[in-house]
Parts: C-alpha cells; structure tokens; sequence
C-alpha cells in the first residue's frame, strides 16, 4: 500500500519525524530544518537529493511560520526584501558548489563535515546561552561594530538602529551560501545576528527571519527541482507532520518559559552533529553499528526534546486549571 | 465534567484528527497528480514542485487552523484532567 507516495511504513516514518521536528520549530522559531537533511543522509538518500528536499521542507514549513507571524504584525518587510536579494544570489552559489562537488564524488563527505562543524558550534553557543543569564557583553559589542559600519544607504530598523544596506546584503548572501550548501533555512543564524547584530526586537526578528526563509526556501526549491533532485513524496509526508508540530510548539511558548528547555534544544543539536559524525565514519569503515548508532541518537534526541516541551505544556496546563487561571 | 463527557470529547478529537489527516492525504495526491506528475522537465518540474509545496503548506495552515479551532478545548479538557 502507497500513501503520498511512499510505503506505508516510510510514509508513517517521515510524518512521525515530521511531527518531532516540528514541535521545536514552532517552539523556539528555528532548527525546523536542521535536521531534515542530516535525517534523510542518514536514512541513505544521495546528497543533492537531501539538500534539495531539505529546502523544500523548509519552504514549506517557513511560509506556515510566515503567515502566523504577519498575523502578529511581526514582519519587517524592508528589511526582508534586502535580505532576501543578498540570500538568493548564496543560494545560486551554494547550489553550485553542491553539484561542482557531487560531481567530484566529494557531496556526502563534505556537507557532512560542515554540517557536524554548525551544529556542534551553534549547539555549543545555544547551551552557553541557556547556562548565561541573557546579559553576555559580547552581544552589545556586536551590535556596536555591525552599526559602526555606515557606508550609504543605510536602513532604518525596527528597534530603532540604522544599518548600511551593504552589510544586510552580505549577512544575507553568506547566509545563502550555507542554505544553498546545506538545505538549511538559515534561521539558527539569522535570528542572532537580527537580534545581536542590529537591535531587532526577538518577535519581529523571528517573523522577519521566517519570511526570508521561505522566499529563499522557494527559490532553493526550483533551483535543486530543475535537476530533479527534490523527493516531492518525503517533503510531503514531512510536512503533514511539521505542520502539526509547528502549531503544538507555537501554543507551547504561551505556557512554558524557553529558558526552561533550551539546554535540551543544545542537546538535539549536538547529538545532530554526532549522528552525522557517525554515519559518515560508519559508511567509510564499513561499520554497520555505527549507523545505527547515528539513527537512534537523531531520532532519539528529538523524542527527548518535543516529549520535555509537550510534558512542561501539560504539567502547566494542570497547574493553570489547579490554580483557577485559563488555560 | 462527567468521564462519558471526557469520553465523547476524546472521540471527537480523534475523528476531527483523522478526518484531517485523511483528506490531507488525498488532496496530497491529487496535488501531485495536477502539479507533478505532468512536468517532465527542467524549469516546469520545478515550478511544478515549488507550486505543489506551497499548495501543500496553505492546505494544511487552514486545515489545522480548522482543528485546533475544532478541537483544542477538547484536548486541553483532556490534557489536564488525564
């Protein structure tokens, strides 16, 4: 039996991850993607096929987050439109560095690599800042040197900073280069350097931030389709699953504080950037175990962190109603 | 609220769920069929996969939207007195 495509048992895998996946997205506003593409390089699909899946996921799940967040008013669209300009001209670089490799034989080893590299250094900084009390000098410093930068025209940002237009394109096309390499969003990058960088306000730069990425998403997507390198079937059956999680860790962030679950989010990235390790040493030395080892730990990781944001949402829920609060 | 009242409210959910669900699958398939199936190559295919994803990701905003509004003070019901 088919369902969208795929066995049944496929079908119910990529849902079910889907809905893991999710639940985090909606929760802390990035790392929906993150780990589709490590998840489907696992699984054994070749890497443009991943690459280019993964971004179409992220199209998909990123205008969903878009539309919730213009509902809110949460978008800046001057500063998206720049943005996305520098971020589809990465994408276009990426995209050809992918196939520039794929063609030396080169794909897998090396977007492994970079991706263990990211997640082990965003996962790192994300557990630093869950261990911090949110007054880190060094982020003042950086917004500081990005605002000293005044070579006209300058942009006036929400949250009341004016930034040159020349810094936002090159933010934008680095950040499209590693979209375009990796099937990644961009968004455990660009909310930090939105909220660090220039002063934006958290909600505006996620909505901004959701929106880029779906107009890059959009654009990653044709670009990867046109060589048939996009599983329509699996970018489906993730989707019904991430579009549900994505609403369940939305309402989550009106009943549990984020500080509370950030160190499992590291986790999730960190044992990310293992699996991938993993498997990839698994498959050059021929060790079987170690690809198991690297599909427990993706799949197990993100259980743990959706299973600590249902559980928190419900144990408040239960306190709400005990203390006679809505809920 | 009495258990029979519980009950009912976790029947709904479930048949509001899986209702979704349902009809996600088979609109899925149908999209794919108008959108995918007939672009053979290059720049159709992908605009065909692009308009395909984006008619998948609208499909399900509303069609949760219509459950969570259908079901959510059901499951919050539930949640808390399980």
């Amino acid at each position: 039996m088919q369902l969208l495509g795929l066995g049944i048992e496929m079908a119910a895998l990529f849902i079910g991850f889907g809905l893991l996946i999710g639940i985090p997205f909606g929760f802390f506003g990035m790392g929906g993607s993150f780990l589709v593409t490590p998840a489907l390089l696992v699984v054994g699909y070749p890497a443009p096929v991943a690459v280019g899946s993964g971004l179409a996921f992220v199209f998909g799940t990123s205008v969903i987050g878009a539309l919730r967040h213009r509902d809110h008013g949460q978008v800046s669209y001057p500063l998206a439109a720049v943005m996305i300009l520098g971020m589809t001209v990465g994408i276009e670089v990426g995209t050809r560095v992918v196939f520039l490799l794929a063609k030396a034989g080169s794909a897998d080893f090396v977007i492994s690599v970079v991706y263990v590299g990211l997640l082990v250094a965003v996962g790192l900084f994300v557990l630093r800042d869950a261990r911090s009390d949110g007054t880190d000098v060094g982020r003042g410093r950086i917004a500081t040197v990005v605002q000293a930068i005044t070579l006209p025209p300058m942009v006036s940002l929400p949250g009341g900073a004016t930034v040159s237009v020349w810094v936002l394109l090159a933010v934008g096309s680095g950040i499209g280069v590693l979209s375009g390499c990796l099937g990644v969003g961009g968004g455990f990058l660009l909310l930090p350097i939105m909220v660090y960088g220039f002063g934006i306000p958290t909600a505006i730069a996620a909505g901004t931030s959701i929106l880029q990425i779906s107009v890059s998403g959009a654009f990653g997507t044709f670009v990867y389709a046109q060589s048939n390198a996009v599983d329509v079937s699996v970018v489906a059956a993730l989707l019904v699953g991430s579009a549900l999680g994505a609403r369940i860790g939305t309402s989550a962030t009106r009943l549990v504080n984020e500080a509370d679950i950030k160190g499992y989010f590291a986790g999730l990235l960190l044992a990310g950037g293992i699996a991938t390790a993993s498997k990839q040493m698994g498959a050059a030395y021929g060790v079987g175990t170690l690809e198991t080892v690297s599909a427990v730990l993706l799949s197990g990781t993100a259980v743990l962190v959706s299973g600590a944001i249902v559980t928190a949402s419900i144990n408040a829920l239960r306190k709400n109603r005990e203390l006679g609060l809505p809920y | 609220m009495s258990d029979h009242d519980d009950e009912s409210a976790a029947v709904l959910w479930q048949s509001s769920t899986l209702q979704i669900i349902l009809m996600s699958t088979m609109m899925m398939m149908s999209l794919d069929v108008l959108f995918v199936t007939p672009a053979s190559n290059g720049p159709e295919l992908a605009a065909a996969t692009v308009g395909f994803v984006l008619a998948e990701a609208l499909m399900l905003y509303v069609g949760y939207g219509a459950l969570a509004r259908i079901a959510s003070p059901s499951a919050r019901e539930l949640l808390t007195r399980a």
